[in-house]
């Protein structure tokens, strides 16, 4: 169980950077609607995961279906949050203020590298394989 | 294979390239449909798409796309569950449509040259014209020196097997979707709006057979070769929805979105309209593990195919072949450049030659062993000490004459339509006539033993 309670408690910072990717996505729309869209996709994907992550493992028990499905959720918060830091700064996606990409980027790669670590936290404690 | 007993098997040379896969091994259906997403996010598609673009106004495009995606997914779909019942990789599914000699000669000239080493060699050679688009003035970027690194990195994941795939999968398919999105909100965005995109006329336009035979051909390798990747399904059932909807959705979404950056743009280079259209970085990204993604399959596949008769580790294969693709790719950059043309040719043929392998494995596995009554889920089971047939004499003639028939002599239809039917219902014909007629279809005996060998 000390896994369940890591990943509970560690799934708070992921979500937390989605919102703020919604915010951001809120106040580009009016500015550039393409890069509203894609805050809104990136931010949306990860919440979504992070909401499944948790409601899944929420009556589970078993170490190994837990570890199974934080690796599958993690690998697509990492993947989209890859996908923010490549995207958001790109010129197609400029809005005429600078902190806001940059705050974007930021979250995004704060977000791959937090489930990373968590990728590697649940392979290391509940010995699933990276590719469950 | 019982699942309930023991695994009787050995792998002699990793991943399981002679013998069934163990259930220890078994995948869920969300890691097979990465894997195949993975292999979908290529930009080959993006291109395929891209000259769709040239051919066929929006709405046509997506007609086209339709069409020649459901194709493919009955196609996949129906391999996808013969891997994930037999547990054997194509060529050892192949064995009993083709025979134990013919599944080595077929498999490797089909799927070991066309996939592991010609299709290969084509995504580097894409890769390297894709780099030398995006970045012209450096070096590393050339068309030829871009395919030599380009080439190397793509044999990493293939050398470490299925496990390698599916990471690297994980890690780009997410990307890859998102990026296509972009392209699509670049040719809205550079066209004027999604209703005058909806009205621009191509610049070369096609018949629908053609377009449906390029979409159709541009991945036809890839649903045969499906059991390479759904022997590792904990279900048949999950395999076949797996492949279908990534295909019936998302190669759909790739080339509506690559069409309508071509037709906004006027750009065939896919990557190219987006690096114009301000993408940058992503762009490279997109190029580097877009076909990273796809090429590591093909390898991987290529390699299951020789190790049915080279006696070395997968591992040694997959860095020969790779070897001789990026070679290959090398050549074709410092000689051929970047012209369009060999692409599009080696698509024509693809789509041609292979759809009667197809056919003729679908048509043994689920007609013919219908016919002889055997169910669904005994069918190609492999145990140690089974007896196969060195030829299965049908299987060849209804490859041989589908391929000629639907690729080249017939001129109406879809090529690779007409090749796969052809294939599958000369089989079936010609197997039932010699089954009633007392004539054997099965020349020689070949006994494997615990390593499938």
């Amino acid at each position: 169980m000390k896994f369940k309670k890591y990943i509970q408690r560690s799934m708070v910072g992921p979500l937390v950077f989605s919102i703020i990717l919604l915010i951001l996505g809120g106040a580009v729309w009016s500015k550039n609607i393409y890069a509203g869209i894609m805050y809104l996709v990136v931010g949306l994907t990860q919440l979504i995961s992070n909401i499944l992550l948790y409601s899944q493992i929420r009556k589970r028990e078993d170490e190994t279906e837990i570890g199974g499905i934080s690796v599958q959720l993690n690998w697509l918060i990492l993947s989209i949050g890859v996908t923010g830091c490549l995207l958001f700064l790109a010129p197609f996606f400029t809005v005429n203020t600078i902190w806001i990409p940059y705050t974007a980027f930021t979250a995004c790669l704060i977000s791959a590298l937090w489930c990373a670590f968590n990728l590697y936290k649940a392979v290391k404690e509940t010995k699933v394989p990276l590719a469950t | 294979m019982s699942e309930k007993k023991e695994w009787p098997w050995k792998d002699k040379f990793g991943d399981f390239p002679l013998v069934p896969v163990p259930p220890s091994m078994r995948k869920s259906s969300t890691s097979i449909f990465y894997v195949y997403m993975g292999v979908l996010a290529c930009i080959a598609v993006l291109w395929g798409g891209g000259t769709l673009g040239t051919q066929f106004t929006l709405k046509e495009a997506l007609i086209v796309a339709v069409v020649g995606s459901a194709i493919l997914a009955v196609i996949g779909g129906l391999t996808s569950v013969i891997g994930a019942i037999s547990r054997g990789s194509t060529y050892m599914d192949m064995g009993f449509s083709f025979g134990w000699i013919g599944s080595k000669l077929f498999g490797t000239i089909t799927l070991g040259v066309a996939a592991g080493i010609g299709w290969y060699a084509v995504q580097v050679w894409l890769f390297g014209i894709i780099m030398h688009t995006i970045l012209p003035n450096l070096w590393w970027a050339n068309v030829g020196v871009a395919a030599i690194w380009g080439g190397l990195l793509m044999m990493i994941t293939a050398i470490i097997g299925i496990n390698g795939i599916a990471w690297l999968s994980y890690l780009a398919v997410p990307f890859f979707l998102a990026i296509s999105g972009v392209g699509i909100m670049i040719g809205i965005a550079k066209g004027g709006g999604f209703g005058t995109l909806l009205s621009l006329k191509p610049a070369t336009p096609a018949s629908f057979g053609i377009g449906v035979t390029e979409v159709a051909g541009m991945y036809m390798v890839g649903a045969i070769i499906c059991p390479d990747v759904a022997r590792f399904a904990k279900k048949a059932s999950g395999a076949a929805i797996a492949w279908i909807l990534q295909i019936m959705i998302f190669q759909i979404y790739y080339l509506f979105g690559a069409a309508a950056l071509t037709l906004a743009t006027g750009a065939t280079n896919v990557v190219g309209a987006l690096v114009a259209g301000g993408i940058g970085l992503g762009a490279v990204m997109m190029a580097i593990l877009g076909q990273w993604t796809t090429n590591d399959n093909n390898l991987y596949s290529g390699s299951l195919a020789f190790n049915t008769w080279v006696p070395i580790k997968r591992s040694y294969i997959v860095l020969a072949e790779g070897l001789i693709g990026t070679a290959l790719a090398a050549w074709f950059g410092f000689k051929g450049g970047a012209g369009m043309q060999t692409f599009e040719n080696f698509l024509t043929l693809l789509g041609k030659a292979l759809p009667p392998v197809g056919g003729v494995l679908i048509s043994d596995f689920y007609l013919y062993r219908w016919y002889k009554k055997e169910p669904l889920k005994q069918r190609y089971q492999f145990e140690p000490g089974m007896k196969f047939a060195q030829v299965n004499w049908v299987g060849w003639v209804a490859t041989i004459v589908g391929a000629i028939l639907g690729g080249w002599v017939i001129k109406s239809g879809i090529p690779a339509l007409n090749g796969f039917l052809i294939g599958a219902a000369l089989y079936i014909v010609i197997a039932i006539i010699c089954d009633k007629s007392h004539i054997r279809i099965e020349v020689g005996k070949h006994t494997i033993n615990e390593m499938g060998e």
